[in-house]
């Protein structure tokens, strides 16, 4: 005989199972949410943690809580048990994702963990004839999609009816759930309880007391499964007594593996749909635990499709061939001006406050302007709300940490900071003397979240966060190729934003979001008398955003942003050259120095709209129309955008974008007194077409042709005569991206691949050659992978192979009698590469739970083999001879973590 | 090992780390930028026909431009050829020429003694906004110069022994006139080192000369150079933004050279910090020591950035010990 069961349920409900002996529920997966409802995204996360899913913040974008109710199986239907297994003796369970929608019926089943031999096939056959009462949120019918796991098991048959005999009595089973660790009651949780032979199975939540209670049980054994999303599942079994309730208590321990919906993108968070060809997400839990970055969330990035690996120390981010000026970082929806600190090997935001990273290599939503190359938006998470939690990290480069707690029923906080320790060091072990000339870099950030709901229809945020880098050396001898470098050398990049943020949800149909940022940035540069660059801007920057659902298939979009910033620069040195693109530089000695003091307000307001159209239920377009204005050059930009998304079947996804862009030139560049303030922003075309497919058992493959044509660039005039810059640069980019993730069902293992095959060429001047990009990287590989082990463990690796970057050959030098100095003579402009980039990092980390905290141990190794990649060349004072400019040794980074 | 050492040996394998981050990027094999090993070209001296203190010659004046050439050992043989002309405005780059003025100096076959030429300064109709000439040329050691524009080498041979080379006249015409400065002495080990071999000495073999002997040893020798009172002028220049006439004294730059061994600063500066300028000069090896004394020429340029130069030139013989 055959048995098998289908497992759901959102409530104390019983489902009889002729067959059934077993009964699993899971809320595991509150899944993408279908994609004509973007406010109701977010509140589905609140959904998912009602149901018992650990809460994880929204992003600032994020709607106050609406109520929300999970769907009501009303009608199960049992799969045919495939014959083949059946005869075989075989067993299997399938976990699925089920689209239900608005009416409750089943559109859409995919498998995300397969069980083989048929029992797929059976399962998505009879989930798509289910029928549910359909989740609502506010009273309103929303289509979501959940998790399901159908359960194929065979049993003996079940003995034929005893003969009538008198009832027995019956008993009960009252229990108590607490914490191992901390004794506190864990409420939310499931206990699934499942009678002998199956004949019966009985859900309960536990309440906020951590208890839960069953009564008129037959008298028997049964089996209990207590599921917790922190805490992982356990299994009991009880004996019922007649006219006696049999109390349990039951403690349970934090589990050791984050459990599946903390990862972002995927689970407890409900997307909104996309707006964009290409997002790439990196899960919260996954992002810390890239081998290579030091556990720094930010630094996964360099892992995703189409962005390109920096040089040494540069810390940049360079998206799809595209200047690392042309793109944007975005931290809770406002730009920032950097995104690590010196040296590029630390972000400037604690990983642990992040929800999520978002990164759109290109063909980026109207939400997104002032930029042609690609976006990434940093949304860090609302502070925790159920109690008080901490950490410290403390490694070789820097020290940090991480607190955060509830205020009362409705408001939590979190402070989080770090400081690098290299001055310390310093201070240690190099003598006064030295001391005296050498200031160690010092890079420090923090941050501040406070998060408010005061109805269940709004929420308040409020955000403090600042970053400074600073660098101070005496170069008491020339340099013995250049004596104009010497004297003082310090740089400092600083800036220290607050934002305030609300979110409200205004109707059922419509969602108003509004935030505004105001703050100081303050950039420095000294060399010797030679060079100061001092430029303090008053940053100040808004954005109003309402999201309207005009009926089930059509959502509108529209909103403003707008930046107003005071400037004041100071500049002294030699003529500003492009910013890319340039031959071997000149010696500063011997260069005409140009001094400049210009103030002003940079004032660009922008305007968007977009429409999301599901004209069928598989093809979904977003027009978008976005209208910038750049009050320093008084120009206007009108970019209107494409994108179609059309699932062609199960699992697999086309989708297509095209679109213009356009940005200000760099401020420098526009100034009146060092720029060309009649320089027209400059502006892009993007194209993009590509395929994702889910070969469901979590691993999934996505590949995207993308093309980008660049005009109005702005560039240097030969010898920097005046105007000093024009808009004749144009530029083409293409190429090919693949990526992959394998996350198979269990948790322990995942993996990301990536590859980028693409080139970057510019020609600046009409009728000059076109040459690459001074960063074109036409391979880009990399693979990353991180198991789990028992007892604590964890192992990962990540491999890069990367195309050397491009330079310019020098062919001889020009002896200048005046300066004693020698100015090259270079051949074409990035007509050679460096050889292939490859590295190796490993990351080793063990992990002890302790009652009440968790203490860790990490070791990672960036270039385990100690590869000398060249990053750029070196000359000799008269350019005869070269070297090659080696990059990043190899760097153990040693680190504990506690955690509370 | 006591726990502050400890500590403090951690802290050095540390800073060891970082310095390999960092250094990472420059370590080279390079030749020192002080050694002289080839025919060198290492400056130019402007003096003012009837005032050879001056180094900005007026409109209508004459000049001559003398080139400093350093060789390894003896002396020898150049070809030249050099173009002056009015600039062309430019804000980097190796600088081009305008339009020329007066006609090409060249001497084609190579020939012992500096290069030289003999400049007539236009009149200031002629000259318009210029205020500084620019003299493109290229310097050959033993073999004939190159003439071709279209090649980017100075021999007539790419693969000889010479040098591009620019050089800005600068011509007063706001009534500031420009010196040129004075090195004054060197010593060695504190001794007065005045000692000057001839151009056609052999680069070996001055063990038991005239030359000041110096015994080879791994212990650097000290040099130090002095100035000559007053070599440093105060000019008036516009600074800031906007611009403001200001008075600046010059710093004096000065280049460091010697045949063999390594001077342990290619530039220094007669500057506010530094009145005297010390150096320490590492022998060369004992294996490049010749068994009857090596002849090592120590060459100090001088310039003060805007167009005044002077030089000094000292020798010494380093014996095996």
């Amino acid at each position: 005989m055959r048995f098998f069961n289908g497992l759901l349920t959102s409530g104390p409900m019983t489902i009889s199972r002729r067959w059934g002996r077993k009964l699993q529920v899971t809320w595991a997966l509150m899944g993408a949410l279908l994609g004509t409802s973007a406010w109701a995204g977010p509140a589905l996360a609140q959904g998912a943690s009602d149901a018992g899913t650990p809460s994880t913040s929204q992003a600032p974008s994020a709607p106050a809580a609406p109520v929300l109710v999970p769907p009501h199986l009303l009608q199960f239907v049992q799969a045919a048990y495939p014959q083949a297994a059946e005869a075989e003796g075989l067993e299997g369970t399938v976990v699925l994702d089920i689209t239900i929608a608005a009416d409750g019926t089943v559109t859409h089943a995919v498998v995300t963990e397969s069980a083989g031999h048929g029992f797929d096939e059976a399962a998505i056959d009879a989930v798509q004839r289910f029928e549910f009462e359909p989740a609502t949120r506010d009273g309103v019918p929303i289509p979501v999609i959940i998790g399901y796991r159908y359960v194929f098991e065979l049993r003996v048959p079940e003995p034929p009816p005893p003969a009538e005999v008198e009832a027995p009595a019956t008993g009960g089973i009252e229990g108590h759930l607490l914490g191992l660790e901390d004794g506190l009651p864990l409420p939310d949780a499931e206990v699934i309880l499942t009678g002998q032979e199956g004949s019966v199975a009985l859900r309960q939540v536990t309440q906020a007391d951590g208890t839960f209670r069953f009564d008129e049980l037959l008298p028997g054994t049964y089996a209990l499964r207590v599921i917790t999303p922190e805490y992982g599942d356990m299994d009991q079994e009880e004996v019922v007594i007649p006219g006696e309730v049999t109390e349990v208590t039951y403690r349970m321990r934090l589990a050791e593996e984050p459990p599946d919906d903390l990862t972002f993108g995927a689970t407890a968070i409900v997307d909104p749909p996309p707006r964009e060809v290409t997002r790439r997400t990196i899960s919260r839990e996954e992002m810390t635990r890239i081998p290579g970055t030091r556990g720094d969330a930010l630094r996964s990035v360099e892992l995703l499709p189409g962005v390109a690996r920096p040089p040494f120390g540069a810390g940049a981010l360079i998206v799809r061939g595209s200047s690392p000026n042309d793109s944007q970082v975005f931290f809770a929806g406002n730009p920032v001006p950097l995104l690590y600190h010196f040296g590029g090997l630390t972000s400037f935001v604690n990983g642990g406050l992040l929800e999520r990273i978002d990164f759109f290599p290109g063909n980026f939503s109207v939400r997104y302007g002032r930029k042609i190359g690609g976006i990434l938006e940093v949304t860090p998470r609302d502070p925790a709300t159920d109690r008080f939690h901490g950490n410290l990290d403390f490694n070789l480069i820097d020290l940090s940490f991480l607190v955060e707690s509830p205020v009362g029923s409705d408001a939590s906080v979190a402070v989080a900071g770090r400081r690098s320790i290299l001055d310390a060091v310093f201070q240690a072990a190099l003598p006064q003397d030295v001391l005296d000339n050498l200031s160690a870099p010092v890079y420090w950030d923090y941050q501040g979240v406070a998060s408010w709901r005061p109805t269940d229809r709004d929420q308040v945020r409020l955000l403090l966060y600042a970053s400074s880098d600073s660098f101070r050396f005496f170069l008491k001898n020339a340099d013995g190729s250049d004596p104009s470098i010497r004297g003082n050398l310090s740089l400092s990049t600083r800036f220290f934003y607050n934002q305030l943020s609300w979110t409200r949800q205004l109707t059922n149909h419509v969602q108003q979001e509004v935030q505004w940022m105001s703050g100081t940035t303050k950039l420095h540069f000294a060399l010797g008398d030679l060079i100061a660059f001092d430029a303090n801007f008053l940053s100040n920057y808004g954005r109003a955003e309402w999201r309207v659902q005009l009926s089930h298939r059509v959502r509108l979009i529209g909103g403003l942003d707008l930046a107003v910033v005071p400037f004041d620069v100071g500049y002294t040195g030699p003529a500003l050259q492009q910013s890319e693109g340039a031959a071997e530089r000149d010696p500063l000695t011997g260069q005409a120095i140009d001094s400049s003091h210009f103030q002003g307000t940079a004032v660009q307001p922008g305007f968007y709209l977009e429409s999301d159209l599901g004209l069928t239920p598989e093809l979904e377009v977003i027009l978008g129309l976005r209208l910038d204005y750049f009050k320093e050059i008084d120009a206007f930009v009108f970019d209107p955008r494409l994108v179609a998304r059309y699932q062609v079947h199960e699992g697999t996804t086309l989708k297509l974008g095209a679109g213009m862009f356009g940005q200000a030139p760099a401020f420098q560049e526009s100034s009146v007194d060092i720029g060309n303030p009649a320089l027209a922003p400059v502006r892009a075309a993007h194209f993009g077409l590509g395929v994702d497919q889910d070969f469901g058992s979590g691993i999934s493959l996505g590949v995207e042709g993308f093309y980008k044509q660049l005009w109005n660039r702005v560039v240097g005039v030969p010898k920097g005569l005046p105007p000093r810059f024009t808009n004749e640069g144009i530029g083409r980019i293409y190429g090919l991206e693949v990526s992959g993730r394998i996350r198979p069902g269990g948790r322990r293992f995942f993996a990301y691949l990536s590859y980028t095959l693409s080139r970057s060429e510019r020609r600046d001047h009409p009728g000059d050659p076109w040459r690459l990009f001074d960063f074109d990287q036409t391979h880009i590989f990399t693979v990353a992978g991180v198991y789990r082990l028992p007892r604590g463990w964890e192992v990962g690796a990540t491999l890069r192979l990367v195309s050397g970057n491009p330079g310019t050959p020098v062919t001889g030098a020009v002896y200048d009698g005046t300066n004693a100095v020698y100015s090259p003579l270079s051949d074409a402009v990035n007509s050679t590469r460096s050889p292939l980039f490859n590295r190796l990092d490993v990351r080793i980390a063990k992990q002890w739970t302790f009652q009440s905290w968790k203490l860790s141990l990490y070791l990672d190794i960036q270039n385990v083999y100690n590869q000398n990649n060249r990053e750029g060349t070196r000359y000799s004072y008269d350019l005869s001879q070269s070297a090659a400019i080696r990059g990043l040794p190899i760097l153990p980074a040693l680190g504990i973590r506690g955690e509370l | 090992m006591n726990a502050k050492n400890r500590s403090a040996h951690l802290a050095v394998v540390w800073l060891a780390s970082l310095g390999a981050l960092s250094a990472s990027g420059c370590s080279n094999n390079f030749r020192p930028a002080s050694l002289v090993n080839h025919a060198r070209v290492l400056g130019a001296r402007i003096e003012v026909l009837g005032d050879p203190t001056r180094s900005n010659p007026r409109p209508g004046e004459s000049a001559t431009v003398r080139w400093l050439v350093g060789f390894p050992a003896e002396e020898q043989t150049l070809s030249w050829a050099f173009l002056t002309c009015v600039p062309e405005a430019t804000s980097y780059g190796v600088p081009q020429c305008a339009h020329a003025v007066g006609t090409p100096a060249v001497q084609l076959e190579p020939a012992l003694g500096a290069p030289h030429v003999e400049l007539a300064i236009p009149n200031e109709a002629t000259l318009g906004d210029a205020n500084q000439l620019l003299m493109l040329g290229s310097i050959c050691a033993q073999d004939q110069v190159n003439t071709d524009p279209t090649v980017q080498a100075a021999c007539a041979n790419p693969d000889g022994d010479g040098t591009i080379v620019t050089l800005r006249v600068p011509i007063e015409r706001d009534g500031m006139t420009n010196h040129n400065p004075s090195l004054d002495a060197v010593t060695l080990n504190d001794e007065v080192l005045d000692y000057m071999a001839a151009p056609d000495a052999p680069g070996t073999g001055c063990a038991g000369g005239d030359a000041p002997q110096i015994v080879w040893s791994e212990d650097v020798v000290a040099l130090a150079l002095t100035a000559v009172d007053g070599s440093r002028e105060t000019y008036t220049v516009n600074r800031g933004a906007p611009p403001v006439a200001t008075d600046v004294l010059e710093d004096l730059l000065v280049e460091d050279l010697s045949t063999a061994g390594e001077i342990d600063l290619h530039f220094a500066y007669f500057d506010d910090l530094d009145p005297t300028i010390d150096l320490e000069w590492t022998l060369p090896a004992l294996a490049e020591v010749a068994a009857d004394g090596t002849l090592v020429r120590l060459t100090f340029t001088m310039r003060d950035g805007r167009g005044g130069f002077d030089f000094i030139q000292r020798a010494v013989c380093v014996v095996a010990p």
